[in-house]
């Protein structure tokens, strides 16, 4: 240890080791004995866990405060030297940090820091932020010392590793704050010095070493806490007011996005991060209301010193355009930052901007008012617990109900529902919106991984996203069709992608298949079978043979989470049931797409050729199953198939727009042909417009939003239920037809995405059709009194109906004006009590889906529901075709089907089971690997 | 050579898809039983009865009949709300009950609803120059045809139009008369508010006609018609009634009147039709062969035959309505056909007026037929009686228990059935309900 003399005029300098809670702290003591540089005294700020070394020569003073380390230092010393308790330094660093301080007349210089396990490998050089305190070093990752930052820069912040600080400088700040973690203390030393007009530079000649902990540890809650406690200690109120929301927001969008990648703390610190600044608050502003005074000018000066926009978005959007246009598996991406100055001119980064673009149109009327109710499109229930509970082998909440499971897509909106609060629209509005974002990338990503160009892969997006067969299920308002585009590309993707390496490797891709299958077979069923259908149609094509076991493997994977829908359910209804879809296209549609499938066909060569002879095989298979309903198939069949021909119309058109890219020296009438199919391709790709003006992804408008009435007229035990009566295209969801065509359905006061798909009749539905048959053929002059027993207190014609020549002549339907529901007929009230749950005393019940509530009594209580003993509580008994249970307990439940509960249990266990080999296998790869 | 297989495996994809056809759309809701043309009565839940008259003058009752015993109620709807309502039963054994109307309002509608079983309704109305009534109507045909009014000098033709339900019902009205196809603005577009009866005076819009019959047709909701003329003398009532290929008129002509057969047709195209009348004596009378002007009406008269009594059956190549009218110095009388022939009728209201009633049983057929008959008054069914039917002709059976309520009456095949009423120099014609 070396200590200047009484006479130098070298300035003195005081060594405080900022120490962290339990550190050995020997080795930095052993690093400021070794100085060249002689130094005043070592002290060492922090508590008693510190371990201090006995047998070194350094004996230096223990202090729990900044002021006290001050005042130690009394006015003889000019400089402190702070260095944290993990670094070791070079034994010319100080001297460097002194003669860089006096060179430049520097408030505070940092030392170069290096890795301390790879001496080569720099960790710091100091850098910018941008307006959120976001550090941006520049630095690659792993990126080399090799003399490339050694000068003197100018920099936003330091790494609290070394930094020599001016003696009333850092009184005058007030010291550290010791509530900041490593890295936000270097910032916020650094921001308070540039707000008084000190100035922070680099002397990259002093070098420490430190320990690498990885370009994560700036996300942790803690630093994302210390960059809000920083930001409101340094900014004016003005820039505060704009910049606060923004990182909140900023936040909050790269939260998401890392817990997409499976980091499923996200969420979590970033919430904390805020609270903590919501309970030190108070600290916060005492702070700054000693510290000097911020202004707009102030502001400035931090603002020189910072990038323009937001380094988190940047390196997601970096890390989306790599991930899009290098190819391989997105989640063998490692974290990257391009901080390359033509990074908005990357071809990759302007079909990111150019597909959001597009998605944001197709979509802005369901972004800026949510979904049209139509069709399948119904709004998710109010609660997604109590459906979740219905799904698992409870009462099917459909019609007149049934202990049949309900399809498997209510499962999945509802979960979703769930993990976003329950809130019932975000989750619709995310599902549908998410699963379009996804489709279209996933499109592109699989175009991509087949060895296509980016203008293939994003034309082919679009034309997945919005061409015919897609329209044909929108404009059909089919929502688990658009709901399941999202999944089946990135299946393709992963069996198209290399072969990874290893178990672990492969174990991840199956389940990756599998999951992003299940993604879409949860919502269109059939569509468990295309992975297989691609990986077949792939190994013949490209004559890689391991894409049949991979798509094989993803389809049988993705059957599991379909239960119990598959097995309590008869095959023929599974697939006959429904109203089946039956593409007829134009002329002037199919007229391009033929001729696109034959130009890339003939004049297409390697990978183009492989990708659209797929195309056309998987999408004439697809397009013939959707047309296939005179051959008995039903809904989910004929809608598996136009997805299915969706996704091969969007590979016919890859393969055509990249066929020219294989003419090389080919002959006139190759090159002609793979114009002309480029052409044809265009125009299909073209065609896509026709779904953008309404800004729905070609859904009708809202038809159903007037349903609504059934709960504002609804009584203290809630909505009862609406008859719809009418052209079966006009009503929600599913139907039945009475024997003489007239379509119709029940629905329960609040029309939501369970009642979709009716049950299979049973008594009571068996009933009701006769007594609709009886008050259409004018036999039933008070029809009131007879829907009153099913719980029907509205009739609703939405379009022409018979119904609606029947309600002429009858006496207890009272008709309202004014109401429009479609194409309306007439809304008519049931005069009549109609209760779907009454006791013998003639108090009603409330429905509270998937039981019912009421005042308790003695007797019982009849449940308009078909009838079933596992309705309680209590000795059930059958009353006509409905339910008759004790009153006395208050509360009627369907005690569920154990077989149907553990298979939906089952179900979602799979899922998490998928979802942690597909993701959670991460760590373990890279170890793999990396051995 | 695999994308030759490619393409050539796609190419047959798609030409097999191609070719598959659309699923057999559903067949488009019919609707049929609404539009069945012609009764359906004892088949019925309920009955319209637009029309009952009682005053201080004159009184009315609705006579319910019932094949199982039932109780049943009477509403009487007015200004959109039902003002008065009572109760009845039929008694098991007895079959019909009958129900003063309380309301000495003059005109007034009401509705029947029976509780368990299904059931007919007759009204008749007997007082100072008053003798009418007619069965209530228990079925809702597309159009109605009321043929049959004149307005001539010194009546007065009125329809009423009684919308019991609870939508409002609008209207158009085709007037036809010797002049053709009437045009009358007023006659378009009738809105008829939901439990209330609108009264059209036909003679007020389109005086002097010999010969008036009105075709309604609903255009949105329902409504239950019936025509009421009333000669100055007489008071003649009839309901609509949808149309059919073939009607038969048990109570075609009766002694002391003039009868005419009036046909209307609201189809564009012209309806050829046959006449056949039968008198008591199984003499064969030449039939009457006509044309009905698309859309028309004839009438038809038959005074100039030698007999008074007769049955009529009129057959058309196409769907017509019908009915008939008789008249005489004081009296007028008529009622429409029925569609079909039964063999067990059901006769509500002879003998419930003090008026000389008589059963008319016609056997258009080609056989004799045995028909039993059977009063049924307040206190029970009455022995049975029998007559015979000869094929070809009418019988007239006098109903001489002032008590009787409604008469039972089944044959060894099918025939059809009405009768008719006289006192004081008024009449009635009424038809029966085929109940096997």
């Amino acid at each position: 240890m070396t200590f200047p003399s009484e006479t130098s005029d070298r300035p003195r300098v005081l060594a405080v080791v900022v120490a962290r809670r339990g550190d050995d702290i020997g080795a930095v003591l052993e690093s400021i004995g070794g100085q060249v540089y002689g130094i005043e005294g070592v002290v060492v700020v922090g508590d008693r866990s510190q371990v201090f070394p006995a047998d070194t020569a350094i004996q230096p003073k223990r202090v729990r405060s900044m002021s006290e380390v001050l005042a130690i230092a009394g006015d003889r010393v000019e400089y402190l030297w702070l260095l944290d308790s993990r670094t070791t330094a070079r034994r010319d660093a100080l001297a460097a940090l002194v003669a860089t301080a006096i060179q430049v007349d520097a408030s505070i210089v940092g030392s170069k820091v290096l890795d301390v396990a790879n001496p080569q490998q720099l960790v710091s050089v100091g850098g910018a932020t941008d307006v959120f305190g976001f550090p941006f070093s520049g630095l690659e990752r792993g990126e080399l010392d090799q003399e490339q930052f050694d000068v003197i820069r100018d920099v936003a912040s330091l790494e609290p590793a070394s930094m020599l600080v001016r003696r009333d400088l850092a009184g005058g700040l007030g010291g550290l704050d010791r509530k900041l973690p490593y890295v936000a203390t270097g910032l916020d030393l650094c921001q308070r010095a540039r707000v008084v007009g000190g100035r922070v530079v680099l002397g990259p000649t002093s070098e420490v070493f430190t320990r690498a902990s990885g370009q994560d540890r700036v996300d942790t809650w803690r630093e994302q806490a210390g960059r809000i406690r920083v930001m409101i200690k340094t900014y004016s109120v003005v820039t505060l007011l704009w910049s606060l929301p923004g990182l909140l927001l900023v936040g909050l969008l790269s939260a998401l996005y890392r817990t997409a990648r499976g980091s499923w703390r996200a969420l979590p610190d970033w919430m904390g991060a805020w609270l903590w600044n919501i309970r030190h608050l108070a600290s916060t502003l005492e702070i700054r209301r000693r510290a000097p005074a911020v202004s707009l000018d102030s502001d400035a000066e931090l603002f020189r010193f910072q990038v323009t926009g937001s380094v988190q978005m940047r390196a997601i959007a970096s890390d989306l355009g790599a991930m899009l246009g290098a190819g391989p598996e997105f989640d063998e991406e490692e974290d990257r930052l391009d901080e390359s100055p033509t990074f908005w001119q990357k071809p990759s980064v302007l079909a990111v901007a150019a597909g959001v673009a597009f998605l944001i149109v197709l979509t802005r009327s369901i972004l800026m008012e949510g979904l049209p109710v139509t069709g399948f499109v119904l709004p998710l229930p109010e609660s997604a617990w109590d459906t979740l509970r219905a799904y698992a082998g409870g009462w099917h909440l459909a019609g007149l109900g049934s202990s049949e499971p309900m399809h498997p897509s209510v499962a999945a909106t509802a979960a979703a529902q769930l993990i976003l609060g329950n809130r019932g629209a975000l989750a619709a509005t995310l599902l549908t919106v998410g699963s379009a974002a996804s489709a279209a990338v996933g499109l592109f990503v699989l175009v991509r991984r087949a060895g296509l160009g980016l203008g293939a892969g994003m034309l082919a997006g679009g034309v997945y996203l919005a061409g015919f067969p897609t329209l044909v299920l929108a404009g059909e308002g089919y929502w688990p069709g658009l709901l399941a585009l999202g999944g089946i590309p990135w299946a393709c993707a992963g069996i198209v992608a290399p072969a990874p390496s290893g178990v672990v490797g492969w174990i991840g891709r199956l389940a990756r298949v599998g999951l992003a299958t299940a993604w879409s077979a949860v919502f269109v069923p059939f569509l468990a079978v295309v992975p297989l259908i691609f990986g077949a149609a792939w190994a013949v094509a490209s004559r890689k043979g391991r894409s049949l076991p991979v798509g094989l493997g993803g389809s049988l994977m993705a059957v599991p989470i379909l239960l119990p829908w598959p097995v309590a359910r008869e095959a023929s209804s599974i697939v006959e049931g429904g109203v089946p879809f039956h593409p007829d296209p134009a002329w002037w549609v199919s007229l391009p797409i033929v001729v696109a499938a034959l130009a890339a066909g003939i004049s297409g060569r390697g990978r183009p050729l492989n990708l659209a002879i797929t195309g056309v095989l998987i999408g004439s298979a697809g397009f013939f199953a959707a047309r296939a309903a005179s051959l008995g198939a039903g809904l989910e069949v004929t809608a598996a198939g136009l997805l299915l021909t969706s996704l091969g119309l969007a590979l016919v058109v890859a393969g055509a727009v990249e066929g020219v890219s294989t003419l090389g020296s080919a002959r006139f009438f190759r090159r002609s042909a793979a114009y002309v199919g480029v052409g044809a391709a265009a125009l299909i790709g073209l065609a896509t417009v026709v779904a953008l003006p309404s800004g729905r992804m070609g859904l009708p408008e809202d038809r159903f939003g007037t349903l609504g009435f059934a709960e504002r007229r609804a009584e203290s035990h809630g909505a009862d239920r609406i008859l719809l009566a009418g052209p079966g295209e006009s009503l929600p969801g599913e139907f039945r037809r009475l024997p003489d065509g007239a379509a119709y359905r029940v629905v329960g006061g609040s029309l939501d995405y369970p009642q979709a798909w009716l049950p299979q009749p049973l008594g009571g539905d068996l009933e009701l059709e006769g007594a609709l048959s009886r008050l259409l053929a004018g036999e039933e002059l008070r029809p009131g009194r007879v829907l009153a027993e099913y719980g029907i207190r509205w009739v609703v014609a939405t379009g022409p109906t018979p119904l609606t020549e029947a309600m002429g002549a009858q006496l207890d339907l009272r008709p309202l004006s004014g109401l429009f529901i479609a194409e309306s007929g007439g809304v008519w009230e049931n005069t009549a009590d109609a209760y779907r749950a009454v006791t013998d005393r003639g108090v009603p019940w409330s429905w509270s889906p998937p039981e019912y509530e009421g005042r308790s009594s003695d007797g019982s209580v009849r449940l308009s529901e078909n009838a079933d003993p596992g309705w309680g509580p209590g000795t059930w008994e059958p009353a006509g075709w409905a339910n008759r249970v004790s009153a006395e307990s208050g509360v009627a439940f369907f005690e569920g089907v154990a077989s149907h509960r553990l298979m939906a249990q089952a179900a979602a266990a799979w899922v998490l089971i998928l979802g942690v080999l597909a993701f959670g296998l991460h760590p373990l790869r890279r170890r793999e690997s990396a051995g | 050579m695999t994308r030759v297989a490619f393409l050539l495996a796609a190419a047959a994809l798609l030409v097999a898809a191609a070719g598959l056809p659309a699923p057999p759309l559903p067949d488009p809701p019919s609707g049929e039983a609404l539009l069945v043309d012609g009764y359906r009565l004892g088949q019925a839940r309920f009955a319209g009865c637009p029309w009952a008259l009682s005053d201080g003058r004159r009184s009315s009752s609705y006579l319910a009949a019932t094949e199982e015993a039932s109780g049943f109620d009477i509403s009487f709807p007015e200004g959109g709300e039902v003002r008065d309502a009572l109760s009845g039963d039929v008694v098991e054994g007895i079959g019909v009950a009958r129900v003063d109307n309380p309301r000495e309002v003059g005109v007034s509608s009401a509705m029947v609803e029976f509780a368990q079983s299904d059931g007919a309704v007759g009204v008749v109305a007997f007082g100072e120059g008053l003798l009418a009534g007619d069965l209530c109507t228990a079925s809702l045909p597309a159009t109605w045809h009321l043929p049959g009014g004149s307005t001539l000098q010194g009546e007065e033709l009125t329809l009423r139009l009684f919308n019991p339900f609870t939508t409002d019902a609008r209207v158009d009205l085709w007037a036809l008369s010797e002049l053709g196809t009437e045009a009358a603005e007023s006659l378009e577009a009738l809105t008829i508010p939901a439990g209330r009866t609108r009264v059209v005076s036909l003679e007020g819009m389109l005086a002097g006609r010999e010969s008036l019959a009105v075709i309604v047709r609903p255009t949105f909701g329902s409504v239950i018609p019936v025509m009421e003329l009333d000669t100055g003398t007489d008071t003649a009532v009839w309901p609509g009634t949808g149309t059919s290929e073939g009607w038969e008129f048990p109570v075609g002509g009766v002694d002391g009147l003039e009868t005419s057969l009036v046909l209307t047709n609201e189809a564009s195209l012209e309806v050829n039709f046959l006449v056949e009348l039968f008198d008591e004596t199984a003499t064969f009378m030449a039939p009457l062969s006509g044309t009905i002007e698309g859309p028309g009406q004839v009438r038809i008269g038959l005074a100039g035959l030698p007999t008074g009594a007769f049955g009529i059956r009129v057959t058309g190549d196409g769907p017509f309505g019908a009915a008939v009218v008789g008249r005489s110095s004081t009296a007028v009388a008529a009622t429409t056909g029925t569609p079909t022939n039964a063999s067990a009728w059901l006769l509500l209201g002879p003998g419930a007026v003090p008026a000389d009633s008589r059963l008319r049983l016609l056997n258009a057929g080609v056989v004799d037929l045995e028909v039993t008959y059977t009063a049924l008054t307040a206190s029970g069914e009455e022995p049975p009686s029998s007559v015979t039917v000869p094929a070809g002709s009418v019988e007239t059976v006098v109903v001489a228990d002032p008590d009787v309520l409604g008469v039972r009456v089944a044959g060894s095949g099918p025939f059809s059935a009405g009768w008719w009423g006289e006192a004081q120099g008024s009449m009635m014609f009424a038809g029966g309900v085929p109940v096997g």
